[in-house]
């Protein structure tokens, strides 16, 4: 018979809420997802949706810090150590997107791996998030989430630095390795850094930091995944060469088409890059407690009042 | 070696900086194995990426002759070509490699699989003014500068990677007619449709041989210490001569 941690409260459903935030996040999400295939400044499936997304979640939001009981408590970012720890972490799911994203891709067309030998390459670094986070589990009672993070986020700061670099004939088992060292360097700060968000809230509101850290992961992601895949489109096609080199010299067209595909890539993983080291100038800014207890209830009574 | 060096400092720089209790040694082993770390990263971007290691070299291989891809009943000597794409400057040549090889095989067809590669490779020919055809190859490729390199950054196969191969071909003028294989297939079209009627076959022939007769005989007569070796060496080049010039003659047709 299982007991429960955190006490159960009957909460009624807030409709209200329910749709602002389907309507909200839906277009908002819809709208970058459009990014890839239609451009940025495309308005009708761009920039009208994240607007008008925007503008409901804007009143969505408002909405929550009204009820008594929100449907997602956004009052949990007031919590400093709270949202610290989720940026940091949206920093380093993005930094882990940069080359998760392309890296597959990469591995087929370039090399001509199939996709079995291609996520054959990345298994072992995705054990390593496996294997590596029980330990950084076991660590982070010991010396607290700043080194953890700092020292993860650093090993996968030069961890992605060969892939910024990577050509056409670099070697599968140098990608296999280093893609390994970044995955260590995630497991790393990772775990660590959702336990000390959640740990930074009081329990009576833990759900609805998991439910606002999920839903800042989620928005963080697709953003992410947006921004990336129409960087690396645009470049490819400023790269493609023109269709007339198919005619004249249809190797070299082959050649460079593929090289174009390259460059988009290499600037995919650059962003990577770039997040990871964003990532660790946010981690300075963690907190260096152990396992920061927040003040009682009534005094958080006493705040939001 | 080097990555199998860098995933080693990576787990000692974890350790370094997590579970070491001392501080001061935490912050001394810390900060060399990151340092270490961070070195061996760059110097294995700058391997990917520039090469730096590595220096160019190039060999090239003796010249070896080559054979006509006609039927070795025909006099005339023939290389058969098909230019990828319309201004490349690269071909796919065919001939014989040996003397007696049955059948002539195709040169240079590029390896659509491995794009990276066919697009290093180029064949050309060109005509001169020489006795026999013949093939060499230029090859520049990535060598380590040292055996130190090689032992720290050679992954599989990366040493020896090709950056470009040239292959030529270099044919007489006269004695060997250059084909495109649409020509060649016109040609045979040609004759096929409109065969030569026996008696003006006997004719031609005849006409040739006494060309070839009347050439051996000024040759003698200019050569008069010839052996009969050189003798049938110079009536194989003018027989060949003179059936190149008719070929080309049909092909400006």
């Amino acid at each position: 018979m299982m007991h429960d941690i955190v006490e159960n409260k009957k909460i009624k459903l807030d409709f209200a809420s329910l749709i602002l935030s389907c309507i909200g996040f839906g277009l908002f999400l819809w709208g970058f997802t459009n990014v890839a295939t239609d451009g940025w400044t495309n308005i009708p499936t761009v920039i009208l949706p994240i607007v008008v997304g925007v503008i409901v979640l804007v009143f969505f939001g408002f909405r929550q810090l009204k009820l008594k009981d929100p449907f997602l408590d956004i009052s949990v970012f007031k919590i400093r150590e709270f949202t610290m720890a989720t940026l940091t972490l949206i920093l380093v799911t993005m930094a882990m997107y940069g080359v998760e994203m392309m890296l597959p891709t990469y591995l087929q067309n370039v090399h001509g791996l199939s996709p079995l030998n291609s996520g054959l390459t990345l298994l072992p670094g995705a054990l390593m998030l496996g294997i590596i986070s029980p330990v950084a589990g076991i660590l982070y009672n010991k010396v607290g989430v700043k080194p953890l993070t700092l020292v993860g986020l650093a090993i996968l700061t030069i961890g992605t630095l060969p892939f910024a670099f990577l050509s056409a004939a670099t070697p599968s088992i140098l990608i296999t390795v280093f893609y390994g060292i970044r995955m260590l360097g995630i497991a790393i700060a990772m775990m660590p850094l959702m336990t000390n968000a959640m740990s930074a809230l009081p329990n009576h509101r833990t759900t609805h930091g998991t439910a606002a850290n999920n839903t800042a992961r989620q928005i963080a992601s697709s953003v992410v995944v947006a921004l990336l895949s129409s960087v690396t489109q645009n470049i490819i096609n400023g790269n493609t060469p023109a269709k007339s080199m198919q005619t004249t010299n249809p190797i070299h067209y082959a050649s460079k088409l593929l090289n174009a595909s390259m460059d988009g890539f290499r600037a995919s993983f650059i962003i990577g890059l770039v997040f990871a080291v964003v990532g660790i100038v946010f981690a300075l800014f963690l907190k260096k407690d152990l396992d920061v207890k927040p003040a009682q209830p009534e005094e958080e009574g006493g705040e939001q009042a | 070696m080097i990555i199998w060096c860098a995933l080693i400092l990576t787990v000692l720089t974890f350790l370094s900086w997590l579970v070491l209790p001392n501080k001061v040694l935490r912050i001394l082993c810390g900060t060399i194995t990151m340092v270490l770390l961070v070195i061996s990263a760059v110097t294995i971007s700058a391997n990917i990426y520039g090469h730096w290691g590595m220096k160019k070299t190039t060999t090239t291989t003796a010249a070896k002759e080559i054979y006509s891809a006609g039927d070795s009943s025909s006099p005339a000597n023939m290389l058969i070509t098909q230019e990828l794409g319309t201004k490349s400057d690269d071909y796919v040549l065919v001939y014989r490699d040996n003397k007696d090889a049955k059948e002539a095989k195709a040169h240079g067809t590029p390896d659509e699989k491995n794009i990276t590669e066919s697009v290093k490779k180029t064949v050309a020919y060109k005509t001169a003014d020489v006795d026999t055809a013949s093939v060499k190859t230029e090859k520049t490729y990535w060598k380590w500068k040292n055996d130190t390199f090689k032992f720290f950054f050679n992954l599989g196969d990366n040493n020896n990677e090709l950056i470009s191969q040239k292959t030529t071909v270099t044919v007489p003028k006269d004695t060997w007619a250059v084909l495109t294989a649409d020509q060649a297939k016109e040609l045979a079209k040609q004759q096929k449709a409109n065969p030569v009627p026996a008696a003006q076959q006997q004719q031609q022939q005849q006409q040739m041989k006494e060309a070839v007769t009347a050439a051996v005989g000024a040759y003698m007569q200019q050569n008069p210490t010839a052996t009969q070796a050189d003798i049938q060496k110079f009536t194989q080049k003018e027989t060949a001569k003179i059936a190149v010039t008719s070929i080309n003659s049909m092909l400006k047709k």
